[in-house]
């Protein structure tokens, strides 16, 4: 192999492997499964020069007890949360799983990672029962598109609701796919 | 200056006529020693005009990850992510023609941040499109792209930047996820000690001992956790022996002693290490106040580039400027907050300028190892500063530092690695290798 070919292999690697991400992206959002979720803006941090809000979503943070399914995590542990639908189409959480769970319609499984978590008292090691966890999803931080709310800090005000529309593929990673504030809805473009 | 290829060509057809007797040994040799020594070529040629345009594509990338970082509104994206491949690929291309062109060391610079940029493209993309990832991963996979261009260009620089990663990414494994001994990382850095025998590179040996002993360090720090011991404790050990170790090399330097130097350095980077890794934890362990933790990183640093840098001579005087500014002037800046607070631009700006004299005392001295200090310490530092203006939180730093960090981390590695810009450095501060 020539000193040249070897340096165009390299380059076409580099250049392949950057625009597998995007296509991996593409790929959830045209085979992804929309979900909304109901979430509170946690807090609007300035960049630079822009935006950004940190989404708290309902379903990031998992009463156990109340859930059925697995109940046995540790710190960064993957969890797979099966998803149900309302009916004013918002999603919500069903069970939490340790593998991923056979799904029905109307549900879906969201694929995740355990950040905190609390365990039941009183109960003797080596069992060790979960109570509540709180969950990663990736789609907790949002760069705000300039222009795309009226006024600017549109995420500042409490009183909005906010609702975040996802696609969710096969394997249960997320990519948002639009953010809505009251009724002003933006949509992200796919590329 | 003619290329690799011209020359080869020459000397074939000059071989060649002096076998048909159409010109003497003695006509060849002159022929040879006049071509290699003209000037290069400056003309407006296209093939010359090439490294101009790669540059500016570098220079565009190097922008849009600055900016982008900044506001990821700012720019769009699909633009974005264009120039940042082509850049990517035009680092690559302006290390070919370099290669082609017998500028070794230039190449390696351009092979790094061509990898560099690739790297803070993975973070980059991964930012702007919300992608979800487990940000070791992205790290293992500059790792692994480093490790193939390193093989197959083959280059130095890469091998340099493949071990850092990959060292980094183990860290940020074990420290961020709790993980237990993880041993993954082992066959990466087996293939990088393989390629680095291979290739006979004596400072990446240096470079991949250094990145062990950094990996069993922190797996340590996990290990004796599970224990019952304090991490900083575990810490506080660690930098005590680096710092045992530079003393001693130091001490060393004017007995018998075959590596007095080696080991030197191998102290001061031990320790530097250890002190970055105390500041990390301590943002997260209670009691102690991560400001303290942050002054005493910085005292530390400061102490060790001068007294690295320092002649003899002055060693005391600089040792109690620092314990002087550990001792007395960070902790009495602790009932006053705010005065602390308006400090901070001061006291990054004073380990800068700190930073750079470091670099320039190294050059002078023609000591690649204590530029390669400098250049670290101070694109750390910027990076550190961009970070907290940037508003970010620990974990996010790394996301939005580690691109920058690991380029310049590497570029130093490269001046480390092409001992030929110092040469001569050896003779003026010993012979040691």
């Amino acid at each position: 192999m020539t000193r040249g070919l070897r340096y165009a292999t390299v380059t076409g690697l580099l250049v392949l492997a950057l625009a597998a991400l995007i296509g991996a992206r593409i790929y959830t959002l045209e085979s992804g499964y929309e979900i909304r979720l109901r979430t509170t803006p946690m807090n609007v941090e300035p960049l630079i020069l822009g935006e950004e809000v940190r989404f708290n979503y309902e379903i990031a943070r998992l009463n156990l007890t109340a859930l059925p399914g697995d109940n046995q995590f540790e710190l960064y542990d993957t969890v797979y949360v099966k998803l149900g639908r309302l009916p004013g189409n918002f999603w919500v959480a069903k069970s939490t799983h340790i593998e991923p769970p056979p799904m029905l319609d109307n549900e879906v499984v969201l694929k995740g990672e355990v950040t905190a978590l609390k365990r039941l008292e009183n109960i003797p090691p080596p069992v060790l029962i979960t109570k509540e966890i709180a969950v990663r999803y990736g789609i907790e931080r949002y760069a705000v598109p300039r222009g795309a709310f009226e006024p600017p800090s549109a995420f500042s005000n409490p009183r909005r609701a906010v609702t975040v529309h996802a696609a969710v593929n096969d394997q249960g990673r997320a990519v948002i796919t639009g953010v809505r504030i009251n009724n002003e809805f933006y949509e992200e473009p796919v590329l | 200056m003619v290329t690799d290829r011209e020359l080869d060509k020459l000397r074939a057809d000059l071989d060649r006529w002096v076998a048909q007797g159409v010109i003497s040994p003695a006509r060849r040799e002159a022929i040879l020693a006049e071509i290699t020594a003209r000037p290069a070529r400056t003309g407006r040629g296209g093939f010359s005009v090439m490294p101009f345009i790669m540059s500016v594509l570098i220079a565009a990338g190097a922008t849009v990850i600055l900016m982008g970082f900044a506001d990821p509104a700012l720019i769009p994206r699909p633009l974005a992510v264009l120039i940042l491949m082509l850049s990517a690929a035009a680092a690559l291309v302006l290390a070919h023609s370099l290669t082609a062109r017998n500028r070794a060391v230039a190449s390696e610079v351009a092979v790094l941040v061509g990898l560099g940029l690739f790297g803070a493209s993975l973070f980059f993309i991964t930012n702007v499109y919300f992608i979800h990832v487990h940000p070791p991963d992205l790290v293992a996979v500059w790792a692994a792209a480093s490790l193939i261009a390193a093989i197959a260009l083959p280059s130095r620089g890469a091998l340099a930047m493949g071990l850092v990663t990959a060292t980094i990414w183990s860290l940020m494994e074990v420290q961020d996820y709790r993980t237990v001994f993880h041993w993954e990382y082992l066959p990466l850095w087996l293939i990088a000690v393989a390629w680095t025998i291979v290739l006979r590179w004596r400072t990446g040996l240096h470079l991949a001992v250094l990145g062990f002993t950094a990996w069993s360090s922190v797996n340590l720090i996990v290990g004796a956790q599970l224990l019952g011991w304090g991490v900083l404790d575990v810490l506080g050990l660690g930098i005590i022996i680096s710092t045992a170790v530079w003393v001693t090399g130091r001490y060393l330097e004017t007995r018998p002693f075959p590596f007095p130097r080696t080991l030197e350095y191998y102290g001061l980077a031990l320790a530097l290490l250890h002190v970055f890794l105390l500041r990390f934890y301590t943002q997260y362990q209670a009691p102690y106040p991560i400001w303290q933790m942050f002054a005493g990183f910085s005292a530390l640093t400061v102490v060790a580039l001068a007294l690295s840098t320092f002649p003899r001579d002055r060693e005391p005087l600089t040792a109690v400027l620092g314990l002087l500014f550990v001792g007395v002037l960070y902790p009495n800046l602790a009932p006053m907050p705010a005065l602390y607070e308006s400090l901070f631009v001061i006291q990054h700006g004073l380990f800068i300028l700190l930073a750079l004299w470091v670099t320039v005392h190294g050059a002078r001295l023609r000591d690649s190892v204590i530029v390669a200090l400098g250049l670290t310490g101070l694109c750390a530092e910027i990076v550190e500063f961009y970070a907290t203006q940037t508003g970010a939180g620990p974990g996010d730093n790394i996301l939005i530092g580690l691109g920058f960090v690991l380029a310049a981390v590497c570029i130093a590695a490269a001046v480390i690695a092409h001992r030929t810009i110092f040469k001569g450095g050896r003779q003026a501060r010993g012979g040691e290798s």
